[in-house]
Formats: structure tokens, C-alpha cells, sequence
């Protein structure tokens, strides 16, 4: 069905489309509001390098110091392992991401881990560093076809992904996902508690 | 009639990048079409420039997700179309909350474009426009006055082709019917 010629509907369209306010206030808010947001703030920052190991995290996690991560299951990261290691395909374990430390002024840093054994790249997304894959790249942790790289973080919910190898968009299957209705893609959703 | 809407496709990438003076240009560039197609759809220049600040803003904050490969105008009208959405089901509610027992907003509006000899066209066609369900309305100013392919337009409603190519007839009959009312 195609749109049919109709000079009628074509006038209106035309008289609607004379509508061409420009605005210079608006632009200058919307530069101001933008000017400064976390995104620039995010890019500004070096972040520790330093990887942390499985082990660690899972300790870690037990003590206690485990974020309010919105997950229904149990961060059982052995069994995450064995899953790995029998399951056919993609061969993806993202470790729960825990607390390192806590301060009252400073946000929560947080470490992200992921294993896939065929990733040669992989960065971590989310609304925390304006969704750049380039600007929080996992590195090599010491486990094997492991990733891992801490973030600080305000407290409140974050989503976040990985991005494999520049070009695959990898959600948390252990996580609750969420889906963004704007832009029609699954990402995770981690909840960061106040210290 | 189709309008200079092209942007040299480097601009969303480098804004992308982290450069803010693209981002600016994007801003320039789009900002008239979007507070356009946001007047016509909520019917009220503030809420429409709200809107449009909340898109620009959400764009930024989300321009990673920008993929590389792909065309900016539809990105940016999905998210524009998503936030009038979200404004007309916040006033509906507010409308709802505070009107009780008396005529509501809407309905008032509607009455108040009944047709008047003194009217230009300008006003007659938007008062024809906003009769119009929003549906209709969101597909006809997608079509006929951004001028944007029904492919574009499924990217930005997430509404099959078929569905779209007939709320666009819709739409025109009852304009058409309207403004011929009108003559």
C-alpha cells in the first residue's frame, strides 16, 4: 500500500512543516544541562588498574561486603564455572560484581568480571561512562579467559553490559535484566547500596 | 517535499567520541524538527521544549549505544517519539488527578478549535492535526511532514510496516475529511 498523490494532504503537510522556530535558549540549556554530567566527569577520572582475582571477589562477597546486586540467584561463581566449562556455544561467566571498600564520601568501587574464552577485547558499558567502549577496558585477570576491571560507583541503580572484541553487546545472564524501550536492547541491572 | 534533513554522518560518530562541539552541531542542527514534531504531538510549546531537552539530554548520556553502522535521525526520533509519549501519559495522569467533575483538558482543547471563519490555515490544519488519535497523528507527522521512509519509521515506533502504511491512510482520510469540512 502506497501513499497515494493528494495534493490536499500534501498542502497540510506543507503548512505543518512551516513550523521552523529556532530556538537559542533551548540549545543553550540543553549544552548547560549536558556540560559536566557524569559522562565527561567519568572520562576525566584514571581508574586503578590493578585486577582482582575470582577468589578475591567471592571472598570478598561473603564477608559481607556484597552490593545490594538485584540477581535471583545465588552468586554460586563455582557452579557458574562448571556451567561454563559443559555448556556448548558461547562460554561467558560474568562474576558478580562486589565491593572492595566502602567510604562515606567517595562512590562504591565496584569489580566487574567477566570470563569468555574467546574474547580478545572486552569493555564494560553502562550509564556510568556514557555507554563508551572505549573508555573502561577489562584486563586479563589471573584466572584464565578472565576480565575484570573496578569501577567506583554512586550508589543508586546502574545498568550496565560488556562489549566483546568491539562489536558484540553481551548482557549479565546473571542478573536482572532491563530492557531500555529508547534504544530496544537488553542490558543488566546492578543496584549500588549507600555504604 | 523532502527537507535538508541529512547530517554529515561523521558528526553523531565524533559526538559519540566524546566531542562536544559535534554534539553541539547535532543539537543545532536537529533541535527545530524535534520541537516541531513535539508541538504538534503534545500541543503546548513548553512541554514540547521540555521534551526535546530530555531527548538531547538522554541522547548524550546514551550516544555509546549510538551504533556506528547505523542512521542518527531514526535513533533520535525514537527516543523524541518515546519521551512525548512519556509527557502525554504524565499530563494525562496529572490531568486526571487535578480536573475531577469538570471538563477535562483534552476534551476542551478540542472545543476550543471548533472552526472559525477567521482562522488562517495554519491553524485550521493543526486543528485538524490534533483531532486525529495519537497514533495517527505520531504516523502522519513521521510520514508526511519529517518525511521519513516507513523502514525509519518502524526503527522509531517498534510498529510493523502494514501497521504504520495504514495509520497513515487513516490518518490522511481524516484530515482530508476534516479540511474539506472545513472549506
Amino acid at each position: 500500500m502506497l501513499d497515494a498523490h493528494d495534493e490536499l494532504i500534501e498542502q497540510a503537510a506543507t503548512t505543518l512543516r512551516r513550523r521552523q522556530r529556532q530556538n537559542p535558549r533551548l540549545v543553550s540549556q540543553i549544552l548547560d544541562t549536558v556540560d559536566g554530567r557524569p559522562r565527561r566527569w567519568y572520562r576525566a577520572m584514571t581508574w586503578p588498574s590493578a585486577p582482582f582475582s575470582l577468589a578475591a571477589t567471592a571472598t570478598l562477597a561473603a564477608a559481607g561486603l556484597l552490593l545490594g546486586f538485584l540477581s535471583s540467584e545465588a552468586t554460586d561463581v563455582a557452579s557458574a564455572r562448571r556451567a561454563v566449562a559443559t555448556a556448548p556455544g558461547a562460554q561467558v561467566l560474568p562474576v558478580v560484581p562486589a565491593a572492595l571498600s566502602t567510604s562515606d564520601a567517595t562512590p562504591v568501587p565496584v569489580q566487574f568480571t567477566l570470563r569468555d574464552v574467546r574474547a580478545s577485547q572486552v569493555a564494560l558499558v553502562g550509564d556510568f561512562n556514557g555507554w563508551s567502549p572505549t573508555v573502561t577496558l577489562l584486563e586479563p585477570g589471573t584466572e584464565p579467559d578472565t576480565w575484570s576491571a573496578t569501577v567506583p560507583l554512586s550508589a543508586g541503580r546502574h545498568v550496565y553490559a560488556f562489549v566483546v572484541d568491539g562489536r558484540t553487546w553481551m548482557t549479565d545472564p546473571r542478573a536482572q535484566k532491563a530492557r531500555d524501550l529508547d534504544f530496544g536492547r537488553e542490558n543488566s541491572v546492578l543496584i549500588v547500596q549507600a555504604p | 517535499m523532502r527537507e535538508n534533513s541529512d547530517i554529515d554522518p561523521a558528526i553523531p560518530l565524533r559526538a559519540r567520541n566524546g566531542d562536544s562541539k559535534a554534539f553541539a552541531e547535532l543539537v543545532e542542527f536537529f533541535h527545530v524538527r524535534c520541537l516541531r514534531y513535539a508541538r504538534y504531538m503534545l500541543g503546548d510549546e513548553e512541554d514540547a521544549e521540555e521534551a526535546v531537552q530530555d531527548t538531547f539530554v538522554r541522547v548524550y548520556d546514551h550516544l555509546g549505544q549510538f551504533r556506528p553502522d547505523a542512521r542518527f535521525e531514526p535513533w533520535l526520533f525514537r527516543i523524541l517519539a518515546n519521551r512525548c509519549r512519556t509527557s502525554r501519559e504524565r499530563r494525562r495522569r496529572r490531568e486526571s488527578l487535578v480536573v475531577t467533575g469538570e471538563l477535562p483538558v483534552v476534551a476542551a482543547s478540542v472545543a476550543s478549535i471548533a472552526p472559525e471563519a477567521s482562522r488562517d490555515v495554519m491553524e485550521e490544519v493543526e486543528a485538524a492535526l490534533e483531532c486525529l488519535p495519537t497514533e495517527q497523528r505520531e504516523a502522519f507527522l513521521l510520514r508526511h511532514v519529517e518525511d521519513l521512509s516507513y523502514e525509519d519509521m518502524a526503527v522509531i515506533t517498534g510498529v510493523r510496516l502494514s501497521a504504520l502504511r495504514m495509520r497513515v491512510k487513516r490518518a490522511c482520510d481524516a484530515l482530508r475529511t476534516r479540511l474539506q469540512e472545513e472549506k
